[in-house]
């Protein structure tokens, strides 16, 4: 009972260093130039990806290789509403909003959260019962059915604006902050970049926070259940196809939000960030940390995303100074990277970086 | 709306059969559960057992017959339902929740008993009062349910570093956490050496002692003519024999069932 | 109708390329309960392979006849995939038999990653263009214009089709593989070595995989290091379309698939009044397989699944 007490300061102590490292990391990182700062906020993104596919494949077992769907859903769902695409092409619009559309930024990322989760929904209902590798390609399929049509809505009505994407994505407009500037605060200029990244580290908390409430929850255990042995669930009284529709529905609206936010973020969006390879990336993250594991889930995100990100920026010049040329391009090694990654793990450490041992 | 009238009877099936492709596994099986009573389902492998079990349950879906649960017909077509209803299962090959510790698995057990509102997303994401006043009631359940079959000091363990007795004892606590009208135990003596299946004895026993009523499967037979109040012999899918076990004991077709001609 | 005639064709050329894929899947599925994910790179490599022995030899010896050429290119395949495959099971399959389900899927897909990756490097990241090494003249058969290319595809995957139906019903290996994909453990029991048989599997499927690869670059006079993965995708729908684990079953949907694939695209711009044009055509083969998960998941002919002891 003694030792109790000293890991629990440990503990709290770790979290608050961290947390002081987190918030001046930008204002650091920035020396170094802003791709940079840019590497962190996407990193925070695709924590916030892997946490959501986490709940599907992590807790509820369930492998579903289309989560990218979910993530253009949301993103072309705020571009849609935030851009000038919709009104310049259909004349009615243009009547009813002669001044553009401007909706509000929370609105419009809590309708990504909910117009995602209802396709999650959708997708969910007939594919569920589907034993796991079905499932797998199915939702692999699904994934791919939305790219596609993504990049071919432009005729005969444009909806999608194909693969040309839509641009001119209005910036988002929080606690009255318009984070496409920069912002005076005591003195010290935060610029647009830092801004997303401050905004990105406090939805990744929450996430985290939701994750770890989930985990533990009444739902949480039935997750577990069901992946543990959905026989024995079922016989526990558990409505399995439910729980795990539950699931799939919070899953999905968690990538539907980061969507929302990408799409804010970069400004501009286009099918060819929504590819099969993006849901194979996330599924690496999500493998890597420790299916389940929030804690490694995080850390899986970002070790998988900043490494390649860093090879990329450095690749070429240190290939170019050993080897007189480029003889890899830095995008072969990232995704050869990743199909390493997966294949080591899944020989050596299956359980991942962190096994969930208690 | 089909009602029985006896009171006392929990469960009975009617004319129940499963046809597996040719097989006859369970041939027009009725059988009847009374109230706070042990009954028994013996009978050479393969006689069907299980699979009657698993028509009961849910597991299997019946090729024909009728399902009566407190008087009321029912369809065992979803297995969560069955539980819902009041009639909780062990399995013979065992399946706990091997990557949870031994509290959690009864905890699971109490999901059928919990609702969405009070434990559900929304209060378990905010941790409304309500919630963790449901939650730590839900663990003292728990707790006292792991008291009574003698794993509570074992509740923190993983459920996989359990001895097989402890582990058969855990899966009867995680169906009592369910709070069935019946208890169906499938096979929950085997592989047990005889001190564990006196303590298994006197544990049934207790539950009977508190109003819970069983059905079980087993083989050994002295262990049933001392539990059982009425006990059913199936031998090909059939019930060859019916009634209290001294009389069993004495029916030949039920001694030439277990030594003469095996069954399938 | 001279359309529909040569949708029809096209459609049964297209179909045979996908029985002889998804005969590879059927036959790894059926045992080990596995979708390999890389059998569409096996596909790739055999036609990447194929097209660099045709431009090393029609370098060193530019007076030898195309059609020996192309003979050499299949048997480099022929010869070269079935090692890859039987590497790749031997490395990133056997270690994880009896881990739970998600792992060797898992892994799969990251041996399919790496496939890609090494071609993209070895062979360049923009598509090359393969050869006619066939005449170029054309037939007409019932209204519908065919190449001896396409009647070359027609020609080998019949054959094949005939040959592996006769070693898998009438040969002892055959024997072996149906005990095997019937129950290894039953098998191992009877002597059959699982691991031999298990291999073996792998190697004729990628046979059949390679040498479709080399026709496929030849019919449409091009490969790119992605060109197995769609096609790889498509053959599994249409095993699972015909009953996975069934060899007929890949053979009946592939052929299918292809007529689907082919007619649809044909039609698609009528059927929909031009709302939706002919580069949907490869959802075809994804709504096809929803569909036939949710409501026929056991495809046309029936699955044939090991038990997984």
């Amino acid at each position: 009972m003694l030792i109790e007490p000293k890991l629990f300061k440990n503990r709290k102590f770790l979290i608050k260093s961290l947390l002081v490292v987190l918030v001046f990391l930008p204002f650091i990182v920035e020396l170094f130039g802003n791709a940079w700062v840019r590497i962190l906020a996407f990193s925070l993104l695709y924590i916030m990806l892997a946490l959501g596919l986490n709940i599907v494949i992590g807790f509820a077992g369930l492998l579903d290789l289309g989560y990218v769907a979910f993530y253009a859903v949301g993103a072309y769902l705020f571009a849609l509403l935030s851009s000038p695409h919709l009104i310049e092409n259909f004349t009615h619009l243009q009547l009813l909003f002669p001044a553009g559309f401007d909706f509000p930024s929370w609105t419009l990322l809590f309708l990504g959260a909910i117009v995602a989760g209802f396709f999650g929904l959708l997708l969910g209902f007939p594919v569920l019962r589907l034993r796991g590798d079905y499932l797998a390609i199915v939702t692999l399929g699904f994934g791919e059915i939305i790219r596609i049509f993504l990049n071919n809505l432009n005729t005969p009505i444009n909806l999608t604006n194909g693969p040309q994407g839509i641009g001119s994505i209005q910036p988002l407009l929080l606690f009255s902050i318009d984070f496409s500037k920069s912002l005076e605060l005591f003195n010290i200029s935060i610029s647009s970049l830092q801004l997303h990244y401050y905004l990105f580290l406090v939805l990744t908390c929450f996430i985290v926070l939701v994750s770890n409430r989930l985990e533990k929850s009444r739902l949480g255990r039935a997750w577990i259940a069901v992946r543990e042995d959905e026989t024995a669930a079922k016989a526990s009284g558990i409505d399995t196809t439910r729980v795990k529709l539950w699931a799939f529905v919070l899953g999905a609206s968690f990538g539907g939000v980061s969507g929302s936010l990408f799409a804010s973020f970069q400004g501009f969006i286009s099918p060819e960030s929504f590819i099969l390879m993006e849901s194979i990336v996330i599924v690496s993250m999500v493998v890597l940390g420790g299916m389940g594991n929030v804690y490694g889930v995080v850390l899986g995100a970002v070790l998988l995303y900043a490494i390649p990100e860093i090879l990329r920026l450095v690749a070429k010049p240190s290939q170019e100074f050993i080897l007189g040329y480029e003889l890899i391009p830095a995008e072969a090694l990232r995704m050869l990277v990743f199909g390493v990654a997966l294949v080591t793990i899944m020989l050596f450490r299956p359980e991942g970086l962190f096994p969930k041992n208690k | 709306m089909i009602v029985d009238k006896c009171k006392s009877k929990l469960l009975s099936t009617k004319n129940v059969s499963k046809n597996f492709g040719g097989v006859l596994a369970v041939d027009n099986v009725s059988i009847e559960v009374h109230e706070n009573k042990i009954t028994g389902l013996i009978g050479p492998n393969g006689a069907g057992k299980t699979t009657l079990f698993n028509l009961i349950t849910g597991l299997t879906k019946p090729s024909s017959g009728e399902f009566f649960l407190l008087g009321k017909k029912y369809s065992p077509f979803k297995i969560h339902k069955v539980v819902e209803k009041g009639i909780a299962r062990t399995f013979q090959n065992i399946r706990l929740f091997n990557n949870m510790s031994v509290l959690e698995n009864v905890m699971v057990g109490r999901h059928v008993k919990t609702n969405f509102f009070s434990m559900g997303i929304f209060s378990s994401l905010f941790r409304i009062t309500t919630y963790n006043n449901c939650e730590n009631k839900q663990k003292e359940i728990c707790i006292r349910i792991l008291e009574k079959v003698g794993l509570l000091e074992k509740k923190d363990l993983m459920s996989s570093n359990l001895s097989y007795g402890d582990q058969r004892r855990l899966e009867i606590a995680r169906a009592l956490a369910c709070e069935p009208k019946i208890l169906a135990l499938d096979e929950p003596a085997a592989g047990m050496n005889p001190t564990e299946k006196i303590k298994l004895k006197k544990l049934i026993k207790e539950l009977l002692f508190e109003k819970v009523t069983i059905l079980i499967i087993e083989h050994d037979v002295k262990l049933m003519s001392d539990l059982c109040d009425h006990i059913y012999v199936m031998d090909r899918g059939k019930i060859i024999s019916s009634g209290k076990p001294t009389d069993i004991k004495n029916d030949k077709k039920v001694i030439k069932a277990y030594l003469g001609g095996t069954s399938k | 109708m001279e359309i529909f005639t040569q949708q029809l064709l096209n459609g049964i050329v297209l179909g045979s390329v996908y029985a002889m894929v998804a005969v590879g899947y059927t036959m790894v599925y059926g045992i080990l309960q596995l979708i390999n994910f890389a059998h569409g790179e096996v596909l790739m490599v055999g036609a990447m392979l194929g097209l660099s022995f045709v431009t090393f030899v029609s370098v060193l010896y530019p007076s030898l006849p195309a059609a020996f050429i192309l003979v050499g290119a299949i048997s480099v395949a022929a010869v070269a995939c079935p090692i890859l495959s039987a590497t790749i099971e031997r490395i990133a399959y056997k270690p994880l038999r009896k881990a739970p389900r998600l792992a060797p899927l898992i892994t799969a897909i990251g041996v399919s990653i790496i496939l890609q990756t090494l071609a993209m490097i070895i062979w360049g990241a923009n598509p090359k263009v393969f050869p006619d090494l066939l005449p170029t003249n054309t037939f007409l058969i019932g209204g519908a214009i065919i190449a001896p290319k396409q009647l070359l595809i027609l020609f080998v995957a019949f054959f094949s089709m005939v040959l592996l139906i006769f070693l898998v019903n009438k040969t002892t290996l055959g024997r072996a593989m149906r005990a095997v994909s019937e129950s290894p453990s039953n098998a191992s029991l009877l002597g059959i070595s699982v691991d031999s048989v298990i291999r073996i599997t792998f190697m004729l499927g990628a046979i059949l995989a390679g040498v479709a690869g080399v026709l496929v670059a030849l019919n449409y006079n091009f490969v790119h290091f992605t060109m197995g993965f769609l096609l790889g995708l498509k053959a599994f729908t249409a095993a699972v379309l015909g009953g996975i684990g069934n060899i007929a079953g890949a053979v009946l949907g592939g052929l299918l698939l292809g007529v689907i694939e082919s007619l649809g695209a044909g039609y698609i711009g009528d059927f929909t009044n031009g709302f939706l044009g002919s580069h949907y055509q490869d959802i075809f083969s994804f709504v096809i397989l929803i569909i036939v998960l949710l409501f026929k998941p056991t495809g046309i002919l029936g699955e044939k699944i090991a038990d997984r002891a």
